[in-house]
C-alpha cells in the first residue's frame, strides 16, 4: 500500500535472495540436525573435504544428485565394464581426530577414500556382494565393500560426509546390546541414529554380535580371560565350564537374537555377521571344536560371515567359488592407522586379479604374501624364502591369482640349502592346492584337498640339480585335471587325475627342511602363461 | 587482550548487516532444532516458531516501508496548530514551545496552543514567557489555563476545539521538535485517506544513564521497525503522544466518544494517544509513520518512573488492542494476521515463560537453555540491527534493553491486566 513502486522490485529481489539463502541454510542445518549434540570439531574436516571434493568434481556431484533414479541392482547396467573376479573388503572402526595408533585419523581416512575413488574403486552393498558371491549377478572390477565395526559414533559422523561426496556406501556392524538395548550411549550409535543411517540409503546395518563382543570373559577357574564367542565360559555359580550343548545354545541365541533385534528395529533383512575380534574359533583357548560349532551354528542364520585377514590367510580379496569348508566366510583387510591413501591403493593393487601372461622379476612386490612361518625377503630382483632359526621353511603366495585355472609356470631359481622346494598351484587356501615337490632324489605331484595330502604321482631318481647358488629352471603346467612338473624344461612327472574340485587357484612357492633353520629358496624370475 | 580483539574486529570492517543475517539464520536454526526437541507439544512449538517469525517479519515489512516521495507537492502547505498539553513541566515547557516557534514553516500558517492542566509549579509563567518571545517573532501562542487538573485527554481535546486549522500536531511538553518536523509531517496529508502521522521520537536524554540508553535503543527499534511495519498497511496502532500529527477535522468526528471513552465501566484516563489512533483506525482512516518527522523527547531516568510509565503503557496496550481486535480484520490481510499475532503472542508470553523458567526446571529438572538462548539471540538481532542502521556504539545496551523489556513484559503484563480498571494517573 505505502510501497514505493520504484524500489519494490529491487527490495523484493533482495528479500527473496536473503529468504532463499536462509531457506537453503536452514535446509542444510535441518539435514545435518543429527550432528547437534554429537558434533566434534574434527568432523568439520570431513565436511570441508566433502565440500571441496564436490566443488572440484561437479560431475560426480550430478551423479550423486540423480542417484535416486536408479533402483537397487540397476547400478551396473553398463555393458562395457569388466566384471570383478574378486572383491576386497575393508575394515574400519571409526575415524578419530588425533592419532591413537589404532584407529585411522580423519585426514588419513579422507586421503584413503579419495585415493580409492580417484583410482576407480567403487563400493557395493552387502546385498550386491551376496548376490555376486552366489553368482547371481556380476559387479564391475574394482568393486569393494566398506565396513565399520562396533557401530561407533565416530564411525558414522565423520564418515557420512565423505560417503556422500564420493557416492560410496558402507556397512556398519553393530553390537546390538549396546546400540539397541542400553540407555542412550555417547559412544555407540543409538537406534535413532541407525534408523537415520538406514534411511540415508548408503548404510547397511549388520550384526556384530548381541553380547559376545567381549574379550574379557572368564574362561577358567583360575580367572583366565578370553573371547566369549570362541571359548567355553567358566560358570562361576556352578564352578564348572559350560558344556558343548550350553556353548552351542549360547552362541545360537547370540547369533539369532542380534539378527532379530536389528531386523525388528530397522525393518531390513540382516545378511551378515562380523566376528568380534575377527575370531570365529581359531583364537580359542579352551575349546578346539569352537570353530566347527560356530560355523555350523552361524551359517544357517547368516549367509555371510566376516572375519579379519589373518597372517596365514594368503589372499586379500574374496573369490566366488571357494571350498565348501569356507562357505560364507568373507575375509577383510584391516586398514591400518598409518596407511596413506597411496599405501592402501598399493595394498589393494597387490590383491587385484592378475592376468596372463604374468612375468615377475621381483623388482617390486607385486603381491607376494608370506605365510609368516619363516623368513621372507623381496629385494634386489629376487624373492627369498627360508626357515626361521626355529622353523622348517616358508611359503609365499602370489596375491590376486586365486581365479587362475590353466597355466604354465616357469621359474628361474636357486636352491642354496634345504631338503625340499615346492611350486604350489591351484592354491585356494592352505587346505586346498596342488604342489610340485622337488627334492634331490624325488619329484612328486601332490594334491591337498580339504587338508589331506595325497601324492598322486612321483618319480624317484638322482636329479641333476646344480650346485647351490647356480640358477636352474623349475616349472609346473596345469590344465584341467592334467598336471606336469618340469625341471630345466623337461617334464619329469605328470598326471591326468587331479581332483576335479581343485579346478582353480593361484600360485606360490615353499621351502622346507625338517632340520630347523636350514631351508633356503630363492626365485629369480617367473613367467606364467595361459594354457589353452 | 579484549581490546586487541575489538580492534582487530573493527579493522575487519565486517559488514554488520552480514552479522545481522547470520544471527537471523541462527534464530531460525534454533527454531528448527527446538521443533525437533519439543516432545510433540504443539502449543509451545507453535508459539516458539510464531514469535520468531513475527519478530522477523517486522524487519522484513519495515524494510519495505518507504514513505512515498513522488506524489509530494512542494507547494502543499496546510494550516497547522501545535497542541501542547502540560502539567508541571516548568522545566522544559518554554523550550518546547520556542522550538516549535522556530519551525521552518510560514508564520501565518501555524499557531501553538498550550494548555496548562492545573500545574502546581511555574508552568503557566513559562508558557506566558514563551508566548511573549514567540510574539516578537510573529508567532501566535494561545495559552489556556486550567486551575484544576482535568487530565491530558481533556487537554488534547481542548487543543482540537480551540484550533481552526487543518492539521493538529500534538507535542509532549517535554519534547523538542526540529526545524523541518512540520514540513515532514504535513506533506503526507495531501493524501485524504490519512488521518494521522506518527513522528519519529528520539530520546533526548539518551546519554544520561543506562536506563535511558536502553530506552533510546528501544525507541529506535519500535519506531523504525514496528511502526514502519504497521505503516506499510497504513495501520500504525499508536501514534505516540510525544509527537504526532492529525487531520483535525477527522478528530472532530470522533472527539466525543474518544473524550468520554469508558472501559470496564471506568473512564479511561491513560493511553490517550493509542486510543485516539484506534478511533481513527476504526473509522477506516489510515495512520502512517514519518521517519523524518523528528522529535526529541525526555524519557524516565529513574527505575521507578520508568516502571510506572511501562505499566501505564501496558494497560493501554491491553485495552486498546482488545478493542482493535473488533475491527482489525477489516484491514489488509497481512496486517490483520500480524496484528492478531501481535496481540496474542505477548498475552501468551507469561505462560510460556512460566513453563520455561518455572515448570521445566522445577518439575522436570531441565534447564531452560533453549528459551534463554533463543531470547538472547532475538535480542542480539535487534541490537545488531540498531548498530547496522546507526553505527552507534550503544548498540549493546539494546541487548540489555530487550532482555529487560522481555522480563518486564512477562510479569508486568499480567499485573497490568489485573489493574486495568485502576485509572490513577501514574506519574503524569
Amino acid at each position: 500500500m505505502f510501497i514505493d513502486k520504484e524500489s519494490i522490485a529491487k527490495k523484493l529481489f533482495f528479500t527473496g535472495t536473503v529468504f532463499l539463502v536462509l531457506l537453503v541454510g536452514i535446509f542444510i542445518f535441518y539435514s545435518n540436525l543429527r550432528l547437534v549434540g554429537n558434533f566434534k570439531p574434527y568432523y568439520a574436516k570431513s565436511y570441508f573435504a566433502s565440500f571441496t571434493y564436490r566443488v572440484a568434481n561437479p560431475y560426480s556431484n550430478l551423479a550423486g544428485l540423480f542417484s535416486f533414479f536408479r533402483s537397487p541392482g540397476e547400478v551396473y547396467q553398463k555393458t562395457d565394464f569388466k566384471t570383478a573376479v574378486s572383491i576386497p573388503v575393508l575394515t574400519y572402526h571409526g575415524a578419530v581426530g588425533s592419532a591413537d595408533g589404532v584407529n585411522v585419523e580423519i585426514d588419513t581416512f579422507i586421503d584413503q577414500m579419495k585415493a580409492l575413488k580417484r583410482s576407480g574403486w567403487q563400493t557395493i552393498t552387502i546385498d550386491e556382494y551376496y548376490k555376486w558371491y552366489k553368482g547371481e549377478t556380476s559387479v564391475p572390477e574394482k568393486s569393494f565393500l566398506l565396513t565399520f565395526d562396533d557401530g561407533r559414533k565416530d564411525g558414522y559422523y565423520p564418515v557420512e560426509p565423505i560417503l556422500n561426496a564420493l557416492d560410496y556406501n558402507a556397512a556398519v556392524f553393530v553390537i546390538t546390546k549396546y546400540s539397541f538395548l542400553e540407555e542412550k550411549s555417547t559412544y555407540y550409535l543409538t537406534q535413532e541414529e541407525l534408523l537415520e543411517m538406514q534411511e540415508s540409503g548408503h548404510w547397511e546395518i549388520q550384526s556384530h554380535a548381541y553380547e559376545v563382543h567381549d574379550d574379557l570373559a572368564k574362561i577358567s577357574a583360575e580367572g583366565d580371560l578370553g573371547h566369549a564367542l570362541s571359548n567355553l565360559l567358566w560358570l562361576e555359580d556352578e564352578g564348572r565350564l559350560e558344556t558343548e550343548e550350553e556353548f552351542r545354545a549360547r552362541i545360537f541365541r547370540d547369533f539369532s537374537e542380534s539378527k532379530r533385534v536389528i531386523e525388528e528395529a530397522i525393518g531390513r533383512e540382516v545378511l551378515s555377521f562380523a566376528f568380534p575380534f575377527g575370531d570365529f574359533g581359531e583364537g580359542t583357548v579352551n575349546f578346539p571344536k569352537a570353530k566347527e560349532i560356530i560355523l555350523e551354528t552361524g551359517r544357517p542364520i547368516y549367509p555371510l560371515m566376516f572375519h579379519q585377514q589373518k597372517s596365514g590367510d594368503l589372499y586379500t580379496f574374496n573369490y566366488q567359488n571357494g571350498p565348501e569348508s569356507e562357505a560364507g566366510l568373507v575375509r577383510r583387510i584391516s586398514v591400518e592407522a598409518n596407511w596413506s591413501g597411496e599405501d592402501l591403493l598399493k595394498i589393494l593393487g597387490q590383491g587385484v586379479p592378475k592376468n596372463f601372461p604374468y612375468s615377475d622379476n621381483f623388482s617390486e612386490n607385486r603381491g607376494w604374501l608370506s605365510s609368516g612361518w619363516g623368513e621372507y625377503n623381496l629385494k634386489e630382483n629376487e624373492l627369498y624364502l627360508g626357515a626361521s632359526p626355529t622353523g622348517t621353511g616358508n611359503v609365499v603366495i602370489l596375491n590376486g591369482t586365486g581365479h587362475w585355472k590353466d597355466y604354465d609356470l616357469d621359474a628361474s631359481v636357486t636352491w642354496p640349502r634345504g631338503r625340499n622346494i615346492y611350486i604350489w598351484g591351484r592354491y585356494v587356501n592352505d587346505r586346498n592346492y596342488i604342489a610340485c615337490n622337488f627334492a634331490k632324489n624325488l619329484i612328486h605331484i601332490e594334491q591337498i584337498h580339504d587338508g589331506s595330502l595325497n601324492v598322486i604321482k612321483g618319480t624317484e631318481d638322482k636329479f641333476n640339480f646344480p650346485a647351490s647358488g647356480e640358477e636352474f629352471e623349475i616349472g609346473m603346467r596345469i590344465s584341467g585335471r592334467h598336471a606336469e612338473c618340469l625341471l630345466n624344461g623337461q617334464v619329469v612327472v605328470e598326471t591326468d587325475f587331479l581332483n576335479p574340485e581343485l579346478d582353480h587357484g593361484g600360485i606360490g612357492f615353499k621351502s622346507w627342511d625338517p632340520q630347523l633353520g636350514v631351508s633356503q629358496f630363492i626365485i629369480k624370475s617367473l613367467d606364467v602363461s595361459e594354457v589353452n | 587482550m579484549l581490546r586487541k580483539t575489538l580492534q582487530w574486529w573493527r579493522g575487519q570492517h565486517v559488514n554488520s548487516w552480514i552479522i545481522f543475517f547470520v544471527l537471523i539464520y541462527f534464530v531460525l536454526a534454533l527454531k528448527v532444532f527446538t521443533m525437533e526437541e519439543l516432545d510433540g507439544n504443539w502449543f509451545f512449538g507453535m508459539y516458539s516458531v510464531l514469535v520468531s517469525l513475527y519478530l522477523l517479519s517486522r524487519f522484513v515489512l519495515s524494510y519495505f516501508y518507504e514513505p512515498p516521495t513522488i506524489k509530494f507537492d512542494e507547494g502543499y502547505e496546510p494550516t497547522v496548530s501545535f497542541g501542547v498539553p502540560a502539567k508541571n513541566e516548568g522545566e522544559n515547557i518554554r523550550e518546547t514551545i520556542l522550538r516549535i516557534a522556530r519551525s521552518d514553516y510560514p508564520k501565518d500558517k501555524f499557531d501553538i496552543i498550550a494548555v496548562n492542566d492545573g500545574s502546581d509549579d511555574n508552568t503557566l509563567q513559562e508558557m506566558r514567557a514563551a508566548k511573549r518571545i514567540a510574539a516578537k517573532e510573529g508567532i501566535e501562542v494561545k495559552v489556556i489555563d486550567w486551575k484544576k487538573n482535568k487530565g491530558k485527554r481533556y487537554g488534547m481535546a481542548e487543543c482540537v476545539i480551540q484550533s481552526d486549522r487543518d492539521i493538529i500536531i500534538f507535542i509532549d511538553s517535554d519534547s523538542f521538535v526540529e526545524k523541518d518536523t512540520t514540513r515532514q509531517f504535513v506533506k503526507y496529508f495531501i493524501d485524504g485517506r490519512i488521518a494521522a502521522v506518527a513522528g519519529h521520537a528520539y530520546v533526548a536524554n539518551a546519554e544520561q544513564n543506562i536506563l535511558t540508553k536502553m530506552q533510546a535503543i528501544r525507541y529506535y527499534i519500535s519506531f523504525t521497525v514496528n511502526k514502519a511495519a504497521e505503516a506499510l498497511f497504513g495501520s500504525v496502532t499508536c501514534c505516540s503522544g510525544c509527537c504526532s500529527a492529525y487531520r483535525r477535522v477527522y478528530i472532530t468526528r470522533i472527539l466525543d466518544p474518544w473524550l468520554h471513552q469508558r472501559f470496564l465501566g471506568v473512564e479511561c484516563t491513560y493511553g490517550d494517544d493509542r486510543s485516539l489512533t484506534n478511533f481513527l483506525l476504526y473509522k477506516g482512516y489510515n495512520c502512517i509513520f514519518a521517519p523524518d518527522a523528528i522529535a526529541h523527547t525526555f524519557v524516565p531516568d529513574t527505575l521507578n518512573k520508568f516502571l510506572k510509565q511501562q505499566l501505564r503503557w501496558k494497560k493501554s496496550w491491553v485495552r486498546e488492542s482488545l478493542l482493535a481486535c473488533t475491527f482489525m480484520w477489516k484491514r489488509n490481510p497481512i496486517m490483520s494476521v500480524s496484528f492478531y499475532l501481535g496481540v496474542a503472542l505477548p498475552l501468551l508470553s507469561p505462560i510460556v515463560a512460566a513453563r520455561a523458567l518455572l515448570w521445566m526446571p522445577l518439575i522436570r529438572g531441565r534447564t531452560p537453555l533453549f528459551y534463554i538462548f533463543g531470547l538472547g539471540l532475538m535480542m542480539l538481532v535487534s541490537g545488531i540491527y540498531y548498530y547496522a542502521r546507526t553505527g552507534d556504539r550503544k548498540w549493546f545496551y539494546g541487548v540489555f534493553s530487550s532482555t529487560f523489556y522481555a522480563i518486564l513484559l512477562v510479569w508486568q503484563l499480567p499485573y497490568a491486566i489485573l489493574n486495568l480498571r485502576d485509572s490513577r494517573w501514574g506519574t503524569r
